[in-house]
């Protein structure tokens, strides 16, 4: 048995067999007959034509210096060296193994011709070798093998893309190991709301892992177990049937409708960060998107997201969800999410250029934006919400810019659905304070309570000296949201919450108390809120709420 | 047959770059080639043949081409050699 550890991404345990993925080197050791000797051949041929076609594409798509275009060259002449290949056939054909293992063996020979050399240069040749028989091997080794299920599998490579967490998602795979990454990236946050057991950034060489190896993923803690002995894996089996039956519960949970214990009806919603996410929503019988967040689309790369990009996105996310709403939020850059060309030097940044300040201050950008959702609104019910209003004014002038755009989409005659509701975000003290002012302009209002909560105590809570000072239950942010119900109501809107709160059961029946209307929650937390609203009674509610503010 | 002494006279001998050149060209043409330094022979059709030469600047290489086309071959090729394989 051995021990792995890494960074736990995606909760939840997972018992299997490992399955590495293409970008891992496995050796699958099988002996052959010599019938099948021919078979061998003839995967040959076809690893050498993957491989070419691989470096053909590479060459073509991408810009190489001039070096880097020669050795890839060099690599494709390795490809079709009469005196190798017919090395590895004869290794096959005498030997009586697997290509994968010719390969291998034909490596190590010509490590050995090179290694005896006194020139460095023409030594280091040999890692030109090395890596066409990776390529080699990769191509035999394809990512989605059609005859293998990823069903109970625990799948390893060295790091996963968005859209093979959602295949693992659909398989049922067990788990997932990336070798790399981080818990930041998007195929983490779809782990997490897949709720795929999920272990990255593992201290550990992708060799260690084989291919068809029992293994246990613990995605709570980021352990690894390879060919665990009896006694853990028995352990683990009931961990996990516990957890299945939570998932269980909370499953058929959501095909309950959300009504409180005195027959008050709650639309629950949940966040989503990128579009793949939609996947977990089928399952779980939301009322749709209540925050769809938008940086995905501007963070980590070098420039902003075009209108057209953006639109196809936006359009699909509406579409598949549709009659259901979205509500899209328009760019929240600035603070600590910054990209490079957004780049202000600020001594603050928090208090500076952040959500609907930057929009205004990129106009262009922003408008770029605005266009596309207006586009995209005629395939489905799409609202738009602004980060960081701090008064009406800057909801006027929002709408204003709104009303720009649709002119312009008119002149060009592109379809696009003008009357959109819009919203604001409610988490600057001052927009809570005068909310009475703001809901009149507004057709609803979300209250995000980390900034509320930040920005009423004066707290930045990722700052280890002072987040004990972070306190979501102090009167004073309890006040403000109260009061920012109170006037949404008086203003005939709604008033929902999809900050971190929304997503924390232990504070559902305070903000239901307060007056909120609706929550928005994380995908995982989704469950266990709706669980809770089915056991809450509003009146209890609101006099809990009036004895903390009383 | 045709047997013909050469000398590498680019600067870093034949590395992957020239020999992943001279390989090219030899494969153009219909005769064998082999390529001798000292007692080794080795396959010029093949790169890792004529890198496992580690042919250094200044190395003396023999070229032996066969084939119906075989002049034509060795003249291509030579005139990669004095061409310093496009390197300086």
């Amino acid at each position: 048995m051995e021990k792995i550890c890494g960074k736990p991404v995606g909760q939840g345990i997972g018992l299997g067999r490992l399955l590495c993925l293409k970008d891992v080197i496995i050796l699958r050791k099988r002996s052959i007959s010599p019938a099948e000797a021919q078979e061998e051949h003839q995967r040959l041929e076809t690893a050498i034509k993957e491989a070419n076609r691989e470096i053909d594409d590479t060459l073509k798509l991408l810009e190489l210096e001039k070096k880097e275009e020669d050795i890839l060259i060099t690599h494709k002449m390795i490809l079709q060296d009469p005196e190798m290949l017919g090395n590895i056939r004869e290794i096959i054909t005498s030997e009586l193994i697997c290509l994968e293992q010719a390969l291998m063996k034909n490596l190590e020979n010509i490590k050995q011709v090179f290694a005896g050399m006194k020139n460095d240069y023409f030594a280091e040749r040999y890692l030109d070798y090395k890596d066409v028989t990776q390529r080699m091997i990769r191509q035999l080794t394809d990512y989605k093998k059609p005859n293998e299920s990823w069903h109970d599998r625990i799948l390893v490579a060295q790091e996963f893309t968005p859209s093979q967490v959602v295949e693992a998602y659909r398989q049922q795979a067990s788990g997932i190991i990336s070798i790399k990454g981080n818990g930041k990236s998007h195929t983490a946050i779809l782990a997490r709301s897949l709720m795929i057991p999920f272990v990255t950034d593992i201290k550990k060489n992708s060799e260690d892992l084989c291919d068809q190896n029992f293994a246990i993923i613990d995605g709570f803690k980021g352990d690894i177990y390879i060919e665990p002995d009896e006694l853990l894996w028995k352990h683990y089996s009931q961990e996990k049937k516990n957890n299945d039956l939570i998932h269980q519960e909370l499953v058929e949970l959501a095909k309950k409708e959300t009504v409180t214990l005195d027959g008050q009806k709650i639309k629950i919603y949940c966040n989503i960060e990128i579009p793949e996410e939609i996947e977990v929503l089928k399952k779980m019988n939301t009322d749709g998107i209540g925050l769809f967040r938008t940086e995905f689309l501007y963070l980590d790369r070098d420039n902003p997201p075009s209108e057209e990009e953006q639109f196809k996105i936006y359009r699909e996310v509406a579409e598949k969800l549709a009659p259901l709403p979205v509500i899209i939020r328009t760019m929240d850059i600035g603070g600590d999410k910054v990209a490079p060309y957004f780049h202000e030097q600020e001594s603050n940044p928090n208090l500076g250029l952040r959500g609907i300040r930057m929009s205004f201050h990129r106009e262009e950008i922003f408008k770029e934006q605005i266009r596309a959702l207006l586009r995209a609104a005629a395939f489905g019910n799409i609202k738009v919400m602004f980060p960081m209003i701090s008064c009406v004014a800057e909801v006027r002038k929002a709408r204003e810019i709104m009303g720009i755009c649709a002119a312009e989409l008119k002149q060009e005659g592109l379809d696009f659905k003008a009357d959109i509701p819009i919203g604001s975000m409610i988490e600057v003290p001052s927009a809570a304070i005068r909310a009475d002012k703001i809901a009149p302009e507004c057709d609803f209002f979300s209250i995000g309570t980390n900034d509320l909560v930040q920005y009423t105590m004066a707290v930045d809570r990722n700052s280890s000296l002072v987040n004990e000072y972070y306190n979501e239950l102090d009167t004073a942010v309890l006040t403000l949201i109260r009061n920012v119900c109170n006037a949404a109501h008086a203003a005939g809107i709604k008033v929902a919450v999809c900050g971190e709160m929304a997503s924390q059961a232990k504070y559902t029946e305070l903000l239901l108390g307060l007056g909120i209307d609706e929550l928005s929650t994380s995908p995982a937390q989704f469950g266990l809120v709706k669980k809770t609203i089915l056991t809450t009674d509003s009146a209890k509610g609101k006099a809990f709420a009036d004895s903390l503010l009383s | 047959m045709i047997i013909r002494r050469i000398k590498v006279i680019n600067r870093l001998g034949l590395h992957a770059r020239p020999s992943t050149l001279l390989v090219k060209k030899a494969t153009q043409f219909r005769a064998e080639l082999k390529v001798r330094k000292e007692e080794m022979e080795v396959n010029g059709k093949s790169l890792l043949g004529v890198l496992t030469l580690a042919a250094e600047y200044g190395s003396e290489l023999e070229l032996i081409a066969n084939g119906i086309d075989e002049e034509e071959m060795l003249m291509a090729i030579e005139r990669l050699f004095q061409e310093k394989f496009e390197e300086e």
